[in-house]
């Protein structure tokens, strides 16, 4: 073939892209060269080929290692030629299909740190890439990594829209694209690549789906698994690093390349520092092992999440309504007063009565000692004998019709209504949902039907102002670990086995709150419901650590934050055990907190 | 006698020099067991390429679908679309001119006892039987797979800046899904069947067709009608229209039709 475009000679065909076709080709000077012709309908007019040949003057001056760089622009006949650094290698699209499985690590990552590199640089002198894949990303013969086509796209998008021969390969395609009122910017091009290190990291794509429009769902809907579930050997951060740059939300993202490659170092941890309402320091990136993941279910789309925790509240409204029954039937009457007096259920059993304003079945723990804390993490330190005098804790969570009845009663406005809303988890991130109230906990879902369920997205304050209501109080940390694990010190409400689905409400098996008395099994030495799982509970005592005080001791003097204790639906087993615990700000409110009352002996 | 009467037209439109479609139809002397072929294609792109990737689409596709000794029409007509891609790929490989060069290609076989068809890209096969119209090709298009997507609705589609996008067509890339139903469909007396690209379904709308059609009745008429009435609209591409009426349909097809 002989055939010459400008001063080049062609050597052959390099193969095609969405934009044009790529040519081997000689320059007049002798040097090899990558030429690509664009198809005509991408630049068929005066004010894109304008822009194009500025965009293309700021593209020749990227001059990156691991940048194909840009020798020439320039117009032929109808037609427009790139003229690039040939690079003797193979497409990165061509070495996953070859490898038909995961790249070794060590490439895979060699390639992860040069692509970021390249990608930051890029970025640093306003250069967006807007169509990163496999294709783009050339493996030269010594190994390393150079992008191609780096701002091509984006003349193209800019170009008039008659027939189009563009083909849009929509696997690496971030979901903004698919709004035409929404801007593509750097977090998008952290979205395509994240991708592509999912890919060359597991082997797989991220949404194993072929059908165009079935991708478009899933970059839209599908939250894809953590890679480190097909590659449990590869580093946890990177794999983190990877399912955060593939939020839906580019706000949700790395906010630009150097977080992004930082953020795979394990340099930092993966916070949401985009949300003003919440102190970073109470933001603990929660503890993720191989058996949560594997434990946890297919994260759904919202549409998809409401859905099936209605069915799981239907099925859960069916069951407490027998928990409930099941519990009444022997001993005590509910709606005794204040002043009841305590009575013996069975023999051998603590004593249960309901008491104070919101008639509560509280369960006295008799005087004695027990043992508090652990040496599994430091916060927990140390294991000591704590003596505590009899005191009384409620047998179950306060429940969304006792707040509301407080609120009723008494007008009262919580933290979260005070301030538009309170926290929820989206995803991985903590976010400050607008709405999300003690009546919409995650902002989607109201209350109604779940008047059984513990209140949720209560501050400590709401919390507080609940107990003085109800003439009680919050338990001390003290207090609650003791009604939690008995005497002895189990590491549970149980005992001492791991937990399964019928002990607790946790590692989002089922995703939502669920009925205070639902989990007669995951019951404590004295009979209190829910010690783990289900909503973390608030208690009176600031946060502090290390030695306490042999006799009731109830944390120190003053602090910032308030303990909380038990778990959550959400978390895994760790948080479960009675000791966990973790500490927030008075104001904080999130739909994962709520609370259970105590109070002195009467 | 033919149990069809075919007609067509096509023109390069008002705001286009060059006419990028093209079209033919085969009918074998030799009776019915292939039955009778009919393709359009929009062809897009290369230095000088869309006429030529139209052209080698159609006329590869004739070829072969007429050659092939399956014993399915809707395999014959995947491995006829198949071959054409190869065809405009290959071409585009070797030719620098024809770099990047591809097309819409739609086909329909019709047989006294049904038609099939085969279809990539956004030209649209229709059918109009007694005042309705109804399309019965997947458009391959960006807003297409996004309103399948749930992004956004019908009516989004139309103004979408996108819209002339398409996500499927000969010659774009080696790999090709061909949309080839095995079920025949059943054809009736008096049936239109139209292919067009969107220089005249992105431009008369589905009513102003169908009136069109039983205005003039007479397919090369209509085909003509149409073509006139794209142009009136401003003609922004090219515009070609294929249309066959069914005059009289087999045994088959009467006793099919009784069943329904």
């Amino acid at each position: 073939m002989e055939q010459k475009i400008g001063d080049y000679e062609i050597i052959k065909s390099l193969g095609r892209g969405g934009f044009g076709s790529v040519w081997k080709a000689t320059a007049s000077s002798g040097n090899i060269v990558a030429l690509k012709i664009l198809n005509p309908q991408v630049l068929d007019n005066a004010r894109v080929v304008k822009k194009f040949f500025h965009e293309a003057m700021i593209l020749a001056k990227l001059d990156h290692p691991h940048i194909c760089k840009l020798l020439e622009f320039f117009p032929d006949g109808n037609n427009y030629a790139i003229v690039m650094e040939y690079i003797e290698g193979v497409e990165l699209k061509k070495l996953l299909k070859d490898q038909d499985g995961q790249l070794p690590f060590d490439q895979a990552n060699k390639i992860a740190k040069q692509s970021l590199e390249a990608f930051q640089y890029a970025h640093e002198n306003g250069i967006l890439h807007r169509d990163i894949k496999p294709g783009n990303i050339m493996i030269g013969k010594n190994g390393d990594s150079k992008i191609m086509d780096f701002g091509i796209a984006k003349i193209s998008t800019t170009a008039s829209h008659d027939t189009a021969a563009k083909m849009l390969s929509v696997h690496y395609v971030p979901p903004e694209r698919f709004d035409p009122k929404k801007e593509i910017d750097a977090r998008s091009d952290i979205y395509s690549l994240a991708l592509v290190f999912y890919e060359i990291f597991t082997g797989r794509r991220a949404f194993m789906v072929e059908e165009t429009s079935q991708i478009m769902f899933c970059h839209l809907n599908e939250i894809p698994d953590p890679p480190e579930k097909y590659r449990p050997d590869m580093p946890h951060e990177i794999s983190q690093a990877i399912s955060r740059a593939l939020e839906k939300d580019p706000d949700d993202r790395f906010k630009d390349f150097k977080e992004f490659s930082a953020a795979m170092e394990g340099a930092m941890p993966i916070l949401d520092d985009s949300t003003q309402a919440v102190d970073v320091e109470t933001l603990k990136p929660e503890p993720v092992s191989e058996v949560d993941i594997e434990k946890k279910k297919k994260k759904k789309s919202p549409v998809l999440m409401i859905a099936s925790i209605a069915v799981v509240v239907i099925a859960l409204l069916v069951g407490g309504y027998f928990a409930y029954n099941m519990y009444f039937l022997p001993g005590t009457k509910p709606g005794q007063g204040p002043d009841a007096t305590v009575t013996q259920t069975e023999p051998g059993k603590p004593a249960e009565f309901p008491y104070g304003k919101d008639k509560n079945i509280m369960v006295v723990i008799p005087k004695g000692e027990f043992e508090m804390g652990s040496d599994t993490y430091s916060a927990e330190k140390p294991v000591q004998k704590i003596h505590m005098d009899e005191y009384y804790i409620d047998k179950f969570l306060v429940t969304n019709a006792q707040f509301q009845k407080f609120v009723e009663e008494t007008k009262y406005v919580t933290d979260a209504e005070k301030a538009g809303g309170g926290m929820v988890r989206i995803g991985r991130r903590w976010k400050k949902i607008k709405g999300a109230t003690w009546e919409m906990p995650d902002g989607l879902t109201p209350i109604e039907g779940r008047e059984d369920h513990p209140v949720s997205q209560v501050s400590y304050n709401d919390a507080s102002s609940y107990c003085k209501w109800a003439e009680k109080d919050l338990p001390t940390e003290a207090q609650w670990e003791k009604a939690a694990r008995g005497p002895d010190g189990n590491e549970y409400p149980w005992g001492n086995q791991d937990p399964d689905d019928t002990m607790a409400n946790f590692d989002n098996l089922i995703g939502a709150t669920t009925p205070v008395k639902y989990y007669e099994k995951g019951k404590s030495t004295y009979g209190v419901h829910d010690a783990a799982g289900n909503v973390y509970q608030w208690c009176k005592d600031w946060y502090g650590t290390g030695q306490r005080a042999e006799k009731n001791p109830s944390g120190p003097a003053s602090g910032k934050e308030h303990v909380v204790k038990g778990g959550s639906f959400i978390e895994g087993t760790e948080s479960l055990r009675s000791s966990n615990r973790d500490r927030y700000k008075p104001d904080y409110s999130s739909y994962l907190f709520g609370f259970r009352c105590a109070c002195e002996k009467k | 006698m033919e149990f069809v009467t075919i007609g067509s037209a096509t023109h390069a439109g008002m705001k286009r020099q060059e006419n990028q479609d093209y079209h033919a139809w085969h009918s074998p002397e030799d009776g019915s067991k292939k039955g009778i072929l009919l393709a359009l294609a929009d062809g897009m792109g290369g230095r000088y390429g869309g006429s030529t990737a139209s052209k080698i689409a159609v006329d590869v596709l004739i070829e072969t679908y007429y050659k092939d000794m399956s014993h399915s029409i809707s395999e014959s007509l995947e491995k006829a679309f198949q071959k054409a891609n190869e065809e405009v790929n290959a071409r585009g490989r070797t030719d620098i001119n024809l770099a990047g060069m591809a097309s819409t290609l739609t086909a329909v076989v019709l047989k006294p006892d049904g038609m099939h068809y085969a279809h990539v890209g956004d030209s649209r096969g229709y059918i109009i039987y007694k005042n309705e119209i109804r399309q019965f090709t997947a458009d391959h298009s960006f807003v297409a797979d996004l309103i399948k997507a749930g992004q956004i609705t019908e009516e989004e589609a139309e103004t979408h800046p996108e819209k002339n996008i398409i996500t499927r067509a000969i010659g774009l890339e080696s790999e090709l899904r061909v949309d080839a139903p095995a079920e025949p469909q059943t054809i009736k007396k008096d049936q239109y069947i139209l292919l067009c690209c969107d220089g005249l379904h992105g431009v008369v709308s589905n009513e102003g067709i169908m009136s069109t059609v039983y205005e003039y009745k007479d397919p090369e008429l209509i085909c003509e009608k149409l073509v006139e009435k794209a142009n009136e609209h401003g003609g922004p591409d090219n515009i070609t229209v294929v249309i066959a009426r069914v005059d009289r349909i087999g045994l088959m097809s009467r006793i099919m039709n009784l069943v329904r």
